[in-house]
């Protein structure tokens, strides 16, 4: 019995559209895959001393052109990034089915994203609406995705907009109704209340970091960028966080959530964070995208260490900076990813 | 000038810090010395790091406001029986995992419902419910440091007495200063161990007990509580070394309070502490020579009462917070005329 099929004008077209997109990326990018040891930052110190399993990861590094030259970037430009990247990661025949393959259309999503340090050096807004986007794709309705950090007021000097009632949703634990859990979960030996955005509304998350020097924990990227999850992340930077805000990243809620990492390094900050400081910003113009935060947190560490030592700067090592945090993350018994860069696939895709 | 938040009480710049290359500050309030980068806030979570400039965003911005009676914080020989206007902001510079009011002391001030109340309102208020003084307390005032200067100081000027209640994590140079605008100080003396106060409280008890010697020094009065945590601090060499010191360091008639632990915070594991627990240590203390030895958080003990040293006869007769001073005369032991230490005018 023959099978009638159905499709619409309007996703004809789209169809279409789609498919020659594809063939003018496929046309405009390149393409290389390399272990970790062998890009651009080589000449940095790498850090091996932490093991994965035998499990090779994979991060894949989707490069703007556009943004290194002009600083800017809309949504469209950023959803053919995050199409590029999140295919050569899954592997998948279509953007749509690489999606699937980390999030079911019913889900609550969460975009974690990092808001610290306002406009300039913050999660670009465009790259998290386009990330909300490619969910709709797949049928994630805009009111089942939510932007999100601690507080409305660094969300909107991000450029932002909070919004409650429109799609896709956006705010910060702050807001009326939300706030933290009323459990005290310790990490390490800091006692923290949890957003309940965390613990109770979401489902699935997306984090979304950026790639920043940290003035006392060395680096921040992945896994610090859940210290917007706690009612008290001043008390996690004893001892450069180390275990605290990996311990913070193995809470089962956050672990057992987190399905992808999207890292926003279209600008570096290599010296003077976290707050923003243009004169240690450059336009790096990347996304990262993985599943192992770990990985991408050291990627990002290099990223830092070799813009630092091109700017004649002593690694952070030399500070008594080193973030010693994300490799604890990556051993027993927290296992979080992959520190061992041997064991790391990197993708580049430049566009 | 700094952006003022919905939350915030009135901006004020803080009075310890160094500022750094980078627009960094380091806080020298208290010994953990947090260097802070722009846009961060210290251990504390009450001063802020806003472009290189160290402000504290507690000021007048208080999160619980009673009118206590004095024993409740406790001072026993200060002023027994008149009443305490008690304030307390967000925010502490350690975490004891036993801590009791955890709920406004572990959290940053936009966590906790504010009332704002300047300086010259706190005393107007004081003198309004009859409080022969203002204490300073609940969370740790040495991270409401301003705050705390500013109405002690309104405090002296208005013939009402400013007491302080604080962990004494502070360094040398404030604490001096803050003492000559004090007139009592009530130290939670949690342990003494380094590792308690590592592990327990993520402090430490080094610079603790430079801070209590120079509250005696200070000439300001002083008494302790220690909260006894079974299994953690009670062991009876610990206490006996304590006493020990105590009674080298600060004299005999300095009063100490060992307190009953209530499991709270991260410590709700442990069982609360045995009344004969209490008693070991009260006796220790006696044994080693101190003079008014108190247990505290078990109501109707008859520790909680003050014993002439001399004769032993009841001076001042308490039951929880029902207090009956007339054993004492002008600051005397009724009985025998023996002057017991304390303020009591």
């Amino acid at each position: 019995m023959m099978r009638e099929s159905k499709i619409s004008r309007r996703k004809f077209f789209s169809g279409i559209l789609g498919t020659s997109m594809a063939l003018l990326c496929q046309s405009c990018r390149r393409e290389r895959v390399l272990p970790l040891t062998t890009s651009s930052n080589a000449e940095t110190k790498q850090h091996t001393d932490a093991k994965w399993d035998n499990k090779r990861t994979r991060i894949v590094i989707v490069k703007s052109r556009r943004y290194v030259a002009t600083g800017t970037i809309d949504i469209d430009e950023a959803r053919k990034m995050l199409k590029e990247g999140i295919v050569r990661l899954t592997g998948s025949e279509s953007t749509k089915d690489a999606w699937k393959h980390f999030f079911d259309p019913d889900e609550m999503i969460g975009i974690k994203v990092n808001c610290l340090a306002g406009a300039r050096m913050s999660t670009h807004p465009q790259i998290a609406y386009a990330v909300a986007m490619e969910l709709m794709g797949i049928g994630v309705k805009g009111e089942r995705i939510l932007i999100w950090d601690r507080s409305n007021t660094e969300l909107e000097n991000a450029g932002f907009k909070v919004a409650t009632a429109d799609k896709p949703l956006c705010f910060g634990t702050d807001t009326d109704g939300i706030g933290y859990d009323e459990d005290v979960y310790e990490f390490s030996n800091v006692g923290s209340l949890v957003s309940r955005i965390v613990t109770r509304l979401c489902t699935a998350f997306v984090n979304m970091p950026v790639v920043k020097d940290h003035g006392i924990v060395g680096y921040t990227g992945a896994l610090k960028n859940w210290l917007g999850a706690v009612h008290n992340p001043n008390k996690y930077h004893s001892d450069r966080g180390d275990p605290q805000i990996a311990e913070l990243s193995a809470f089962a809620e956050i672990k057992g959530k987190q399905r992808l990492v999207v890292c926003d390094a279209l600008d570096v900050q290599y010296h003077g964070g976290p707050s923003f400081k243009p004169q240690f910003v450059v336009r790096h113009g990347a996304i990262i995208i993985s599943t192992d935060p770990v990985a991408v947190d050291i990627y990002g560490w290099n990223l830092v260490e070799g813009y630092r030592k091109k700017r004649g700067l002593k690694s952070l090592e030399s500070e008594g900076r080193k973030p010693t945090y994300i490799l604890t993350a990556a051993k027993e018994p927290l296992r979080l990813g992959c520190a061992d860069q041997a064991m790391v696939d990197v993708i580049e895709i430049e566009m | 000038m700094a952006q003022r938040e919905g939350w915030e009480g009135d901006i004020k710049e803080a009075m310890w810090y160094t500022k750094m290359e980078l627009k960094k500050v380091r806080c020298d309030l208290c010994p953990r010395r947090c260097v802070v980068d722009d846009g961060e806030r210290g251990f504390c979570g009450v001063r802020e790091n806003r472009n290189g400039i160290y402000y504290t965003l507690v000021y007048s911005n208080p999160c619980a406001v009673h009118v206590d009676p004095i024993e409740k914080k406790p001072f026993f020989h200060f002023l027994p029986a008149t009443l305490s206007f008690s304030i307390a902001t967000a925010g502490c510079n350690i975490e004891c995992a036993y801590c009791q009011n955890w709920e406004i002391s572990q959290s940053r001030p936009e966590q906790t419902k504010n009332v704002y109340m300047p300086p010259k309102k706190v005393i107007e208020l004081a003198k309004r419910f009859g409080c022969a003084s203002v204490s300073f307390t609940y969370t740790e005032p040495v991270v409401f440091y301003e705050y705390m200067f500013d109405t002690a100081k309104l405090a002296n000027k208005s013939g009402i007495k400013a007491l302080m209640v604080t962990n004494a994590f502070i360094e040398p140079k404030p604490l001096r200063e803050v003492c000559k605008v004090l007139d009592g100080i009530k130290v939670d003396f949690k342990a003494f161990s380094e590792e308690f106060y590592r592990k327990v409280c993520r402090g430490q008890l080094k610079p603790v007990l430079r801070a209590i010697e120079l509250i005696k020094e200070s000439g300001k009065w002083l008494e302790l509580v220690v909260l006894i945590v079974p299994g953690l601090n009670d062991s009876p060499k610990e206490v006996k070394r304590m006493c020990n010191w105590i009674k080298a360091n600060l004299g005999v008639d300095v009063p100490i309070h060992f307190s009953r632990f209530i499991p709270m915070y991260k410590l709700r594991n442990l069982p609360p502490t045995p009344v004969e627990t209490l008693e070991r240590c009260h006796n220790i203390a006696k044994e080693v020579g101190l003079h008014y030895v108190y247990i505290g958080n078990v109501f109707g003990h008859s520790a909680e009462s003050t014993y002439c040293p001399r004769c032993k006869s009841t001076v001042i007769k308490r039951y929880g917070y029902k207090t009956d001073v007339q054993g004492l005369r002008d600051g005397k032991c009724a009985k025998c005329g023996f002057t017991i230490a304390g303020v009591w005018r």
